[in-house]
């Protein structure tokens, strides 16, 4: 009797495991895995390291998927294996596109701001080049027209500067190639001006 | 009488528990095989290759640049394949007795469906901006071309002179848009251009129209200094503004055409002093200046300002066109120093000195001196 009794709760029990599982899903690696690809996203991953952070969205989004899938099986035959592998490949993956990023912004920035430096030394060495322009009657409507000319010059490198501080580097290093081909344009035809009245050219 | 309930046995007891037992062991194999059936019926398989192939299709719909030219239908498959896993989750949440996994499945396929949309608008809007950026600069850039040679002649203001080159820079930037194959950012800069452009365009026709608006009486002046100058068997000079000629007939015959060089602001009849406009109006010659008399090499001054200019400038300072205390000028002369190739006077007639010394010889003091905006000939 007493044998019949254990062996009901035996199997009472053994039902129980059958339906409420043993593997548990791997909580842990989700959460770190979408802090990463969230710090990177925040780190701009997105713009500067297209590629490797879509790769490191992509897993993850296959990672969670592949949880879901266990959760839907049999409790018994859940294996959380495969989607913890790819949880922490999607966490190398975003902390990977996380520092291609930051070298990306950092290489990028360094070279828009020797381009600044370079195009307003260029842009204030034309205006100095003015001043010292053939002040003639005859140059009088000329050197008007430069001086509105890189007016608008300086007021694209204020946007260009605008640029910069949103870091919007691709748009602001258009607007500096294009400062810096009018600005010669312009001090190309101040030095002719100066060469034709006698003067030295700069 | 009452029926005694019959006791049970221990027969009686053995008769009934294989009757349990029968029961029991058979809703447990009806309960296990309601169970096997569910659970080999269960859809996992096909949800998790729907999503696997929605997941695919957005993928592939951001590497065609969806995120660029479809960015709402790309933004619409995305949210479509969240919403597929949101539901599958909560359905894992419930017991597989009662899950429901068609709107899992559905939502999966429409967001393939939507991720296959935004592919193809992707590459139709890229294919199409591209085009059209190609064409856009050509045109662009001819626009700004034009302007900078036709308009350069027209006494360009200080505003027309920024926004050609803000379409100058603009365009170089389209250039460079186009170059990295971001034909977005290409298409609405060369859209920037054509506008301004236009703008330009629109506002020197304007201008010229205004500046056309006397055309009639320039070309009657024309006509009545050369009917003179037939008429006295003379010599009489007409400066043609637009055409930028110094003509000087004689007996009413052409006799020598001198290219001219005038004011910055030789698009405007002089109202002051100041002005750097050149006047139109029928003047005579009032002094020859030879050598040593000017420092233009030779000159010859005219008689403005006339009664006409002094009506416009009365009128235009009572309408407050120009200050109270401005002044009407004088001093206008033709002279020599001349081919500079730019319109570098106060309001004078530039000729060079080798025409200059042309004109001086057959001019005198009386000489008919029209100048006019244009007298109808090239």
């Amino acid at each position: 009797m007493k044998f019949k009794a254990l062996v009901s709760v035996a199997a009472v029990a053994a039902s129980m495991g059958v339906f409420t599982g043993c593997a548990k899903a791997p909580t842990a690696d989700i959460d770190a895995a979408k802090k990463a690809i969230e710090t990177a996203k925040t780190a701009q991953a997105d713009q500067y390291a297209a590629a490797s952070y879509q790769s490191a969205d992509d897993t993850l989004k296959a990672a969670l998927a592949e949880v879901e899938k266990q959760n839907a099986a049999m409790a018994l035959s859940r294996n959380y294996t495969e989607a913890s592998r790819l949880l922490k490949v999607a966490a190398t993956l975003s902390a990977k596109s996380e520092a291609d990023a930051a070298s990306g912004k950092e290489a990028m920035k360094a070279e828009i701001e020797s381009s600044v430096t370079a195009t307003k030394s260029a842009l204030q060495a034309a205006k100095d080049l003015l001043k010292k322009a053939p002040k003639g009657k005859e140059g009088k409507e000329a050197l008007q027209a430069m001086e509105a000319e890189l007016s608008t010059v300086d007021a694209s490198l204020v946007q260009a500067d605008a640029d910069v501080a949103a870091a919007n580097y691709v748009a602001a290093k258009d607007k500096l190639t294009a400062a810096q081909g009018k600005i010669q344009q312009i001090t190309d035809e101040l030095n002719k001006a100066i060469e034709k009245t006698g003067g030295k050219k700069k | 009488m009452k029926h005694r309930r019959t006791p049970t046995t221990p027969s009686t007891r053995r008769r009934r528990l294989p009757l349990i037992r029968i029961v029991g062991g058979g809703l447990f194999l009806c309960g296990c095989l309601f169970v096997a059936v569910r659970v080999l019926a269960s859809p996992t398989g096909v949800i998790d290759a729907g999503l696997k192939q929605c997941r695919s299709a957005v993928s592939e719909a951001r590497a065609h640049g969806a995120s660029t030219y479809a960015p709402e239908q790309l933004a619409a498959a995305a949210a479509a394949y969240e919403q597929a896993m949101s539901a599958w989750q909560r359905q894992n949440r419930r017991s597989f007795l009662v899950r429901d996994l068609d709107s899992v499945r559905i939502r999966a396929s429409q967001g393939a469906a939507l991720a296959l949309e935004a592919v193809s608008r992707a590459v139709a809007v890229c294919d199409s901006l591209k085009k059209s950026a190609h064409v856009n600069i050509a045109i662009a850039s001819q626009s700004v071309e034009d302007i900078r040679d036709q308009f350069g002649n027209l006494a360009m203001s200080t505003a027309w002179r920024r926004r050609l080159v803000e379409s100058e820079l603009l365009l170089s930037q389209a250039r460079a848009a186009l170059q990295r194959a971001d034909y977005l950012v290409a298409s609405r800069k060369l859209d920037r251009v054509i506008a301004l452009s236009s703008q330009i365009d629109n506002e020197a026709s304007t201008r010229i129209q205004r500046y056309l608006a006397s055309k009639p009486l320039w070309i009657q002046w024309s006509d009545e200094t050369v009917a003179w100058s037939r008429s006295h068997n003379d010599v009489a000079v007409i400066v043609d503004k637009m055409a930028r000629t110094c003509r000087v007939y004689s007996a009413g015959r052409l006799s020598c055409e001198f290219a001219a060089e005038f004011g910055p602001n030789w698009m405007s009849h002089k109202l002051r002093q100041g002005d750097d406009a050149t006047p139109e109006g029928r003047y005579r010659v009032s002094a020859r200046k030879g050598a040593g008399q000017t420092v233009y090499y030779r000159a010859l001054a005219i008689d403005y300002p006339n009664e006409r200019d002094r009506t416009l400038f009365r009128a235009a300072q009572k309408e407050g066109r120009i200050p109270s205390g401005a002044r009407i000028g004088g001093l206008i002369e033709i002279h020599g120093g001349g081919g500079k190739a730019c319109d570098w006077t106060n309001g004078c007639v530039a000729l060079s000195n080798a025409d200059m010394e042309r004109l001086y010889r057959m001019a005198r003091a009386g000489t008919p001196v029209t100048i006019v905006g244009t007298s109808g000939k090239p």
